[in-house]
């Protein structure tokens, strides 16, 4: 059981790297915004250089068959 | 009178709207597509135009399939917005371009997402464009030198309202940095209070045997973190109350962390295993996580503070002296003796003298009055009153900070924020909690001390303190109040203080407005009567009514809903009369029915002199108004209407919805009103203008609906912004569910809490057992407020 001395410390500095990460994210502001990110998820087009109206039409058309 | 054939025009079936979805009686068709106003129909076309009709069909499948009717703001002047003296304090330079921010009235769902950040695609100027959904603002990057005042026209263009927000807001920043420090302590709760419980279960599971002292003291270390850091905005808000000399639920939370904490590492020392670690750890994070919760939906409701830079009022011109021209100016910008131009439909800004014109105007803010009073040349108007009929040419007489209006605003928001949490149940009993926990600890330390030995008397004592730790009392509440707050969320209800729900369950009066609020406040045309049909009555009355500008001509102007213009000559208009034309060769009379009551108006249509139609014009009383009345009295609420209109007006709409005369009170001022709510227990105010804005003050709960004034906005805990009548019924039938779900908390974690006292008392409670039954007293809670509210909309 001796392997524990080592593994403990090896566990907390993995649980202190995952904290400081979410800190630094934080502090950048990731977290400003909860409910928009949730929503733009359900947009399909992400290449607003290309009109691809119709196709996002056509898609969550599809998309709406499938629920019914 | 000779008999008529009765025929209603306006009861055709009534349809949905295609864009707003509001039920219309009077559609307008366009192709196979049905709207309620033009404005709906304007905004459809816009973005047919641009093919993104995909926005209807996201919006049906975000279950939100409503959008706020188009307010009309055609005449809005946003050249303000290129102005150099506005962009330096409202825009920011960065090397993308330029940043703006807007908070846009109407976004509601995924739709307005979607299109408002499909916006750089269609609109010149715009270089990228991010929504935030709960605070309803767009954060806008243009391009150096872009047309603001454009962008702004098509935001407008596809039914969003926008108000430009200070980017550099001091007090956008520290909320921003509040909030991250929030979520930071709760990520640091989270992940020391897991860490721990991996520890505590392997000591409960047997290894303490072996291992007791390194998992104790890795335990301890990692309950550190919390203790000096995640917990301290309960010693923070301890520290206030006890300031104040009162008590607050904070107070046991904190001492059952610092004296969990400290005895753990006592008994670390002396080398026992009782340690409360867990315990403490999971209770810290679970409450701050409760906390966060609420706190974001009162966020996302609209902050007084933010208010103040929202909605002040938007441009109007004035005369440049060296050019003699008039130039668009932000109302912020408006001095004392400066010459101002008031459109029609605008609203004037200050205190003024009219130089010239004459026109009708709407005082209902200032003074309750619902009928428009006609002003001319050399009259004084003030500032919040609506320019109804005609262009006007006014000189500012006095600064809006020194206006009524502006005093008034004033005197709301220095009362702001003075309403402590002092009332709430939870409060109530925290105070006997604090006192009876603290005299049980007492008491049983000296008993056990007498009668055994020091150490059993502190090893009780503490537990004792630690397992009657209110853990699931703080839980109580909160989490009943966030789930009914996003629920009225949902209903178009935006709470802004969480104690007006306890408040509005304990209410017992509630005082109503009456113009604007019981009654849709402008007048409409409810029934026209056809004596002789005439095939192009519409067309007739649009182009003659077009030509008055009073009010009553503006309703029939809407009710005709055609812009086909027919020549119209000898155009003679009888100020309070009528007005009389002839087209093509017919001569026709529109007068009004001066023999009538107060409450509707009476116009007559005469083709050469024949009557042929009659119209009935009314300030309507909102359709589900009988509704709340009755639900109100049902709920052993009692119903009053406080108006500043004349009382004949009000009796009328008493009549109507079954309120006898004693509670309709009319002929009020301002303060008159705030008087009355004063003098009652459990008051309710609802309202929409200034002239309530004092008496929401005043009230335990204020309500303003929507379309009400920015004031009273500002001034109100809770806002509407769907159907107000039905907004109530659900307000308050929520209020009530929510109060008996907090209350069955409260009796759950009470009862909970006996019972650890009682087997502490008896030293049966060890730190596994304090580790089982804390969660389990908080999860029933949960549980129960999940039960409780299970009815209300997901």
């Amino acid at each position: 059981m001796n392997i524990i001395y080592l593994l403990i410390p090896l566990a907390l500095i993995l649980g202190v790297f995952f904290v400081v990460s979410f800190i630094w994210a934080t502090s950048k502001g990731q977290f400003d915004d909860l409910d928009t990110p949730a929503t733009r998820i359900l947009f399909d087009d992400d290449n607003t250089n290309i009109k691809t109206e119709e196709n996002l039409g056509d898609l969550l058309n599809e998309k709406g068959k499938k629920h019914e | 009178m000779p008999k008529e054939s009765i025929k209603d025009i306006s009861s055709k079936l009534s349809s949905k709207c295609t864009h707003c979805n509001e039920v219309t009686n009077n559609p307008i068709h366009d192709g196979d597509v049905l709207f309620c106003c033009y404005g709906c129909q304007t905004v459809y076309q816009a973005l047919k135009e641009k093919n993104l009709l995909t926005y209807y069909k996201l919006r049906e499948q975000s279950g939100d399939n409503t959008a706020s009717p188009v307010p009309n703001t055609q005449s809005i002047d946003f050249n303000y917005l290129n102005e150099e003296k506005f962009q330096s304090e409202f825009l920011k330079a960065t090397p993308q371009g330029l940043e703006a921010k807007f908070y846009l009235e109407g976004i509601h769902c995924i739709a307005c997402v979607w299109l408002l950040e499909k916006t750089p695609t269609f609109i010149n100027g715009i270089l990228s464009s991010r929504v935030q959904l709960g605070l309803s603002t767009v954060d806008l990057v243009v391009e150096p030198g872009a047309d603001l005042a454009e962008i702004a026209q098509e935001f407008v263009k596809m039914g969003y309202r926008p108000h430009p927000v200070k980017s550099s807001d001091e007090i956008t920043k520290l909320q921003n940095k509040e909030d991250r420090l929030k979520l930071i302590q709760i990520g640091v709760a989270a992940a020391c209070s897991a860490n721990i419980m991996l520890y505590s279960v392997a000591i409960y599971a047997g290894a303490g045997e072996i291992f007791s002292g390194l998992f104790g003291w890795v335990s301890f270390f990692l309950s550190l973190p919390i203790l000096l850091f995640s917990a301290i905005p309960f010693y923070k808000s301890s520290i206030s109350a006890l300031k104040s000399k009162s008590v607050n639920i904070d107070i046991p939370i904190s001492t059952a962390i610092i004296i969990g904490t400290f005895s753990g590492l006592y008994n670390l020392a002396v080398g026992s295993n009782h340690f409360y670690f867990d315990s403490i750890a999971i209770l810290v994070f679970l409450l701050l996580s409760s906390r966060f919760v609420v706190h974001k939906i009162l966020q996302s409701g609209l902050n007084t503070r933010g208010l103040k830079s929202l909605f002040n009022q938007g441009p109007v011109l004035r005369l440049n002296s060296k050019t003699n021209k008039y130039e668009s100016v932000h109302s912020d910008y408006i001095v004392t003796n400066d010459i101002l131009l008031i459109k029609k439909s605008q609203s004037i800004p200050c205190d003024s003298i009219i130089l010239e014109g004459s026109s009708f105007i709407n005082n209902s803010l200032i003074n309750g009055e619902s009928r428009p009073a006609e002003v001319n040349q050399g009259q004084l108007v003030y500032a919040g009153a609506l320019n109804i009929s005609d262009d006007l040419v006014i000189q500012v007489k006095k600064e809006f900070a020194q206006s009524t209006l502006g005093k008034i605003i004033e005197k709301v928001e220095s009362t702001a924020g003075e309403n402590l949490d002092l009332h709430s149940l939870t409060s109530k009993l925290s105070k006997w909690f604090v006192a009876g926990v603290f005299s049980l600890s007492i008491v049983s330390f000296l008993y056990f001390l007498s009668y055994f030995n020091l150490h059993i008397a502190i090893e009780r004592t503490l537990a004792l303190i630690i397992i009657s730790c209110p853990c699931a009392l703080g839980l109580a509440s909160p989490l009943a109040l966030a789930k009914a707050m996003n629920s009225a969320k949902r209903g178009g209800i935006i709470i802004k203080s969480e104690k007006s729900l306890e408040e509005l369950a304990r209410a017992k009066e509630v005082f109503l407005d009456k113009t604007g609020t019981l009654t849709k406040g402008n007048f409409d045309v409810v029934n026209v009567k056809v004596l002789k049909e005439i095939k192009n009555i519409n067309e007739l009355v649009y182009s003659i009514e077009k030509h008055s500008a009073h009010p009553i001509a503006q309703s029939l102007v809407n009710w005709s809903r055609t812009n086909t213009e027919l020549v119209v000559s000898d155009l003679i208009e009888i100020a309070g009369k009528g007005i009389t034309a002839s087209i093509n060769e017919h001569k026709y009379r529109i007068e009004k029915d001066l023999t009538n009551s107060s409450t509707n108006s009476t116009v007559n249509f005469f083709e050469n002199d024949e009557l042929c139609y009659v119209f009935t014009l009314k300030d309507e009383l909102r359709e589900d108004a009988p509704r709340l009345i009755k639900f109100l009295k049902n709920n052993k609420v009692t119903p009053t209407i406080l108006s500043g209109d004349n009382l004949s007006c009000v009796s009328n709409i008493a009549a109507e919805i079954n309120l006898p005369r004693s509670s309709a009170l009319g002929d009020l001022s301002p303060e008159q009103k705030s008087e009355i709510v004063k003098s009652k227990k459990g008051t309710v105010m609802v309202g929409d203008g200034a002239n309530d804005a004092i008496a929401m003050r005043e009230a335990h709960v204020s309500i303003s609906l929507r379309g009400a004034m920015d004031i009273s906005l500002r001034a109100s805990d809770i806002y509407l912004t769907k159907n107000p009548m039905l907004g109530l019924i659900e307000l308050f039938s929520l209020a009530k569910r929510t109060y008996s779900s907090i209350k069955i908390n409260l009796f759950i974690s009470l009862a909970y809490n006996v019972l650890g006292v009682t087997l502490s008392l008896m030293g049966i409670v060890t730190p596994l057992f304090a580790a089982i039954l804390m969660p389990i007293s908080s999860l029933s809670v949960v549980l129960a407020t999940l039960y409780n509210l299970r009815e209300l909309k997901k």
